[in-house]
């Protein structure tokens, strides 16, 4: 019961009080793209929590082994992102070979797989010591904080697209960033740092 | 003797990458790819250019070796091999960077390593072109990263040291960086609409969300949208060669006004 206590926890500490991709631009360009055409929503959230959960798992078993300890600390990044590789090749060969993907599926599966986001889970969960419970709380709890932040910036775009009061050079893009920006600096008071002071 | 020469005329030149790929086509600015180091970590020009610096590496050897190599596989494991590639690479680059910059940088170094520009360039040039093309590619998006993250450390330290305070946890938060790539992007849209109008800008609208971009070019299409459009054009085309071939063929300079002359002058 403590450990599921502690999973929910951590949950939600990645998911509201320090959503990952606001306060620390994890995976923000990704979350951008999928929030301009949010048709594989669902899709996209449920690959990262898997990507992130397997990662999670396999970096905590590859933890207790002796030479990871003696390794620097990019060199013990690359062992991650090589975890992540193996999940998405054999993945990717499944859903290829058995369920006959797509390319579009493929294409979302990639981008789903190697971003700063899922890379991020082993890696913090590593630097807070979190248990397996924890990590894997940890990996769903990024999942839901991309599923938020899509969702809010979309909910952003369909009002900058229709609004026609914005200058015409900062239509689009600019605008969208900004609003982006906004939206960072409202959930970084979550985190109850003090800001301007 | 032929195929060399074709492959000249193929050639890419500096002039033409740097002009498209890092100003026109800007891979931060347009498409907002890769933006995570740079909104992140891009606190001051030094930490802006090791990150340049480590992008720019990662990038011409990851394009580089997808064309030499890569064309074979598959998209789906090419991507991956990216990922593995650029991670050793920034792997070896930790042992030779400056500790308290490493130090600065922290997680967003290594994370380079899935950076989406890296699989945005090798998938939508490098594995289609020839080595040389794809050398010249890289080193013209990676300008163009590098422009947008000097801008961007150099602004930010400028602010904190303006507006803040040294020891304000603001300044590390990546909202700043994200309100100041939006007036870059803002500028850079209004220099590329104002200076080169001609020049396709489509991935500035939020185009395919909410809003139809209002283009000269209608640029990517899906194929059957292409193959329309382009019967479109040869009908008009013969329209065309068919009104030319009933109205007169010459041209004002060749009229030979002189009997008039004449007339007026009697």
């Amino acid at each position: 019961m403590t450990q599921f206590i502690n999973m929910l926890i951590s949950a939600l500490y990645a998911m509201l009080i320090q959503n990952l991709i606001f306060s620390a631009a994890y995976g923000i360009s990704e979350t951008i793209k999928i929030a301009k055409k949010p048709r594989h929503l669902f899709m996209c959230t449920a690959s990262v929590a898997y990507f992130s959960v397997f990662a999670v798992i396999g970096s905590y078993f590859i933890n207790k082994l002796s030479f990871i300890a003696v390794l620097p600390e990019t060199a013990v990044y690359l062992v991650y992102a090589i975890i992540i590789g193996v999940v998405y090749l054999i993945s990717g060969y499944f859903c290829v070979h058995f369920l006959k993907a797509n390319k579009k599926f493929m294409n979302s599966l990639g981008m789903c797989a190697f971003n700063s986001l899922v890379l991020s889970v082993p890696v913090l969960s590593l630097k807070t010591g979190n248990d397996l419970f924890e990590g894997i709380g940890l990996a769903v709890g990024a999942a839901f904080a991309f599923l938020i932040a899509i969702l809010l910036i979309n909910a952003g775009i369909r009002h900058i697209a229709q609004n026609k009061n914005i200058p015409k050079v900062f239509q689009g893009t600019p605008a969208l960033l900004i609003y982006v920006g906004i939206l960072s600096l409202a959930l970084s008071c979550l985190s109850g740092e003090s800001l301007f002071v | 003797m032929d195929k060399k020469t074709s492959q000249r005329k193929n050639r890419l030149s500096f002039k033409t990458a740097f002009f498209k790929c890092a100003y026109v086509h800007n891979p931060v600015l347009t498409t907002l790819t890769g933006i995570c180091p740079i909104v992140a970590a891009a606190t001051n020009l030094k930490n802006a250019s090791m990150l340049s610096f480590a992008f720019a590496i990662v990038l011409v050897v990851c394009e580089v070796f997808a064309s030499l190599a890569l064309k074979r596989f598959s998209r789906w494991v090419r991507i991956c091999f990216y990922t593995l590639i650029s991670g050793f690479l920034l792997a070896c680059l930790g042992f030779v960077a400056d500790p308290a910059v490493s130090a600065a940088l922290g997680v967003y170094l290594p994370f380079i390593c899935v950076n989406g520009i890296i699989v945005l360039r090798c998938e939508k040039f490098a594995v289609r072109t020839s080595v040389y093309n794809a050398f010249v590619d890289s080193v013209a998006a990676s300008v163009g990263f590098a422009a947008v993250t000097l801008i961007v450390g150099a602004a930010r330290y400028l602010i904190s040291l303006l507006f803040f305070e040294a020891e304000s946890s603001a300044v590390s938060l990546p909202f700043i960086s994200l309100i100041i790539l939006g007036f870059i992007a803002a500028i850079h849209k209004w220099s590329v609409i104002t200076f080169f109008p001609d020049e396709i800008v489509d991935s500035f609208s939020l185009s395919g969300a909410f809003e139809k971009p209002e283009l000269k070019d209608p640029g990517l299409k899906s194929g059957k949208q292409r193959r329309e459009q382009r019967e479109k054009k040869k009908l008009q085309n013969k329209e065309i060669d068919d009104y030319e071939q009933i109205k007169p063929r010459y041209t004002i300079e060749e009229i030979d006004f002189s009997d008039s002359k004449n007339e007026e002058d009697e």
